[in-house]
């Protein structure tokens, strides 16, 4: 191994020590039980990098894997992350065909044996409509679902396509049809409504803290039902395929104050 | 015992940190541009959210406070040609003081020609009559008005079109005081959740009456009732009855948080609309602002007005922010 080698294991290895010895001293006060991300800045930083977009797109899927490993070792039993709006397939077509590929690919090796959804005893849920996708995909998430499905250290929401207005959408519709049915006499009140939400379908802790990347403020059409209530925003500049642990840091912190002051 | 001691130096560390981009924010930022300056873009409709971290604030104490703040925001507002204003408190204060608002708005609005003030409680939103429906006064809900609206100035035709769909950004070539109608929302947590619930009650009575009328057997399996993303969205945004979704949204703490920063909540605000709005806060509290209220032994008595600068700071953002929905 040359000095530059050893020199940058090194400084990974340093890097890595640091890491776990820092997940464990936060362990140590209050962590959120729901942690939701909206993945943003793919392509602006493959634009920075001077690199296609779909590598954005990949690089973007390891920086999944590092934070699901790191909520892991925080012991943060959900995560939800904002994989696809149904917005998105405005995109261009070579760019949704690419992103299609990927997701097909990429959740067979989360899900696989050796992969980190085993590796850290997550299971996997898919939100949204997912009768959109190419039956490549469709197939792809149902084996990814059926080979999870006995984990249960945590939960992985992954909201794809998705939008939060056709989830209320379809929340009001089956509130009225199940009302329809019963023969209901009472007035509907906003827990009906509640109660058939995707995240409420899978029976999801709420949510404590949302985050998004990209230095983005809003909220795009992301668990607006669920986020306006008690739940933490954050918008940090960095862009999703370079997110760390140095990134949460702050966050989990605020959350701890905001735990301790109440 | 000794981790939750480093935890602690870790957090003592934070709080130092905060204190200095706290100090930061608060002197050594950008001077954001003036409100008449010509922007790329500006917000067609901008909406303020009061928000108190203070659990023991008492509704007497802030209103004179949020009151204040919305004279504030509604001054900028005029000034930098913004002609929609949304102002939110969770509970509903300043619904309450709505005949106050009122008069103090009149007091500093140009009076028009014929009718100069229309102030108005819309209650909440009743789903639109159907083609075939023979239910001429459909399911109206009887209950507390969620949103209270004021338009002002402009001329009697121009409130007569208010409500309609308009572009959701405008581009600003002059500015000062617009000549044209100034609308006011006073909003609360009612004006969302509760209002979701409220229309989807509607919905569900018109289609039992429809299947009642029309002898259609109700089987769990059957499609009984369909309703489309658009279609609600009509129903919540459109129209008179309608509350359209703002481009920008402050988030405003009113008293000190207990913390140096304290991070961005919502505060219930109604989630159907904050789907694509630009939110700008400061959680920063100034150190004088902290020191005061020490001094004062309560956070309620140290209320943090609404200020021109942090308006400012929100349109320079807003006007540098992309809208690339979803492509």
């Amino acid at each position: 191994m040359s000095l530059l080698q050893y020199a940058l294991w090194f400084r990974d290895n340093a890097i890595d020590r640091v890491q776990r010895v820092l997940l464990g001293i936060l362990k140590a006060g209050p962590i959120p039980h729901h942690v939701a991300f909206i993945m943003d800045g793919n392509r602006r930083y493959a634009r920075d990098k001077g690199v296609q977009v779909i590598q954005g797109h990949t690089d973007g899927f390891v920086a999944l894997r590092r934070i699901l490993g790191i909520c892991s070792a925080l012991d943060i039993k959900v995560v939800s992350v904002y994989a696809f709006s149904i917005d998105n397939f405005k995109r261009p077509q070579d760019e949704v065909d690419g992103l299609m590929n990927l997701a097909e690919k990429s959740l067979l090796e989360l899900c696989s044996y050796g992969g980190v959804l085993a590796e850290h005893g997550v299971r996997l849920n898919t939100l949204g409509r997912t009768q959109l996708f190419p039956p490549a995909v469709q197939e792809a998430l149902a084996k990814a679902k059926e080979l999870t499905k006995n984990n249960n250290r945590a939960v992985l929401n992954m909201c794809m396509p998705y939008s939060s207005r056709d989830e209320i959408t379809t929340a009001v519709e089956e509130t009225v049809h199940d009302a329809l049915v019963e023969g209901r006499i009472e007035p509907i009140t906003e827990k009906d409504i509640e109660d058939r939400l995707l995240t409420a379908k899978v029976k999801t802790a709420p949510l404590d803290i949302l985050i998004r990347t990209s230095g983005v403020k809003r909220l795009s059409d992301y668990l607006l039902w669920q986020c306006t209530e008690n739940t933490q925003i954050h918008f940090i500049d960095t862009y999703w395929p370079d997110i760390g642990l140095f990134d949460l840091l702050p966050i989990i912190l605020d959350y701890q104050r905001k735990v301790w002051s109440q | 015992m000794v981790i939750r001691l480093v935890l602690w130096v870790i957090h003592l560390f934070y709080s130092f940190f905060l204190a200095i981009l706290s100090i930061r924010s608060r002197y050594f930022r950008s001077t954001p541009r003036p409100l008449t300056a010509t922007r790329n873009k500006s917000p067609s409709h901008l909406a303020i959210v009061l928000v108190s971290q203070d659990p023991d604030l008492r509704i007497s104490d802030a209103r004179e406070a949020f009151l204040r703040c919305t004279e504030s925001a509604i001054a900028c507002c005029r000034a930098a040609g913004i002609t929609r204003l949304s102002v939110y408190d969770r509970r509903g204060i300043l619904l309450e003081s709505f005949n106050v608002i009122s008069e103090r708005l009149e007091k500093c609005l140009p009076p028009t020609q014929d009718q100069p003030f229309l102030a108005e409680a819309v209650f909440p939103l009743t789903p639109p009559l159907s083609d075939d429906s023979d239910v001429s006064d459909g399911c109206r809900y009887k209950g507390k008005s969620s949103i209270k609206t004021i338009h002002a100035g402009g001329t009697a035709d121009r409130l007569r079109k208010l409500g309609r769909n308009r572009p959701r950004i405008q581009h600003h070539r002059t500015h000062g005081h617009s000549s044209e109608t100034f609308t006011l929302h006073l909003v609360s947590r009612d004006t969302g959740k509760p209002t979701i619930a409220a229309v989807t009650d509607s919905l569900f009575r018109r289609a039992a009456s429809g299947l009642r009328r029309n002898a259609v057997p109700v089987a769990r399996d059957a499609e009984l009732f369909k309703i489309s993303v658009s279609d609600l969205q009509d129903i919540l945004e459109v129209g008179d009855r309608g509350y359209g979704p703002p481009d920008l949204m402050i988030v405003h703490n009113v008293t000190v948080p207990k913390r140096q920063s304290a991070p961005l909540q919502l505060s219930s605000f109604p989630p159907w609309q904050v789907r694509l709005t630009e939110i700008h806060y400061n959680g920063f509290s100034g150190l004088r602002d902290r020191w005061m209220s020490a001094k004062l032994r309560t956070r309620a008595e140290t209320w943090i007005m609404l200020s021109e600068l942090d308006f400012r700071r929100a349109l320079d953002e807003y006007s540098n922010a992309e809208f690339r929905l979803g492509k």
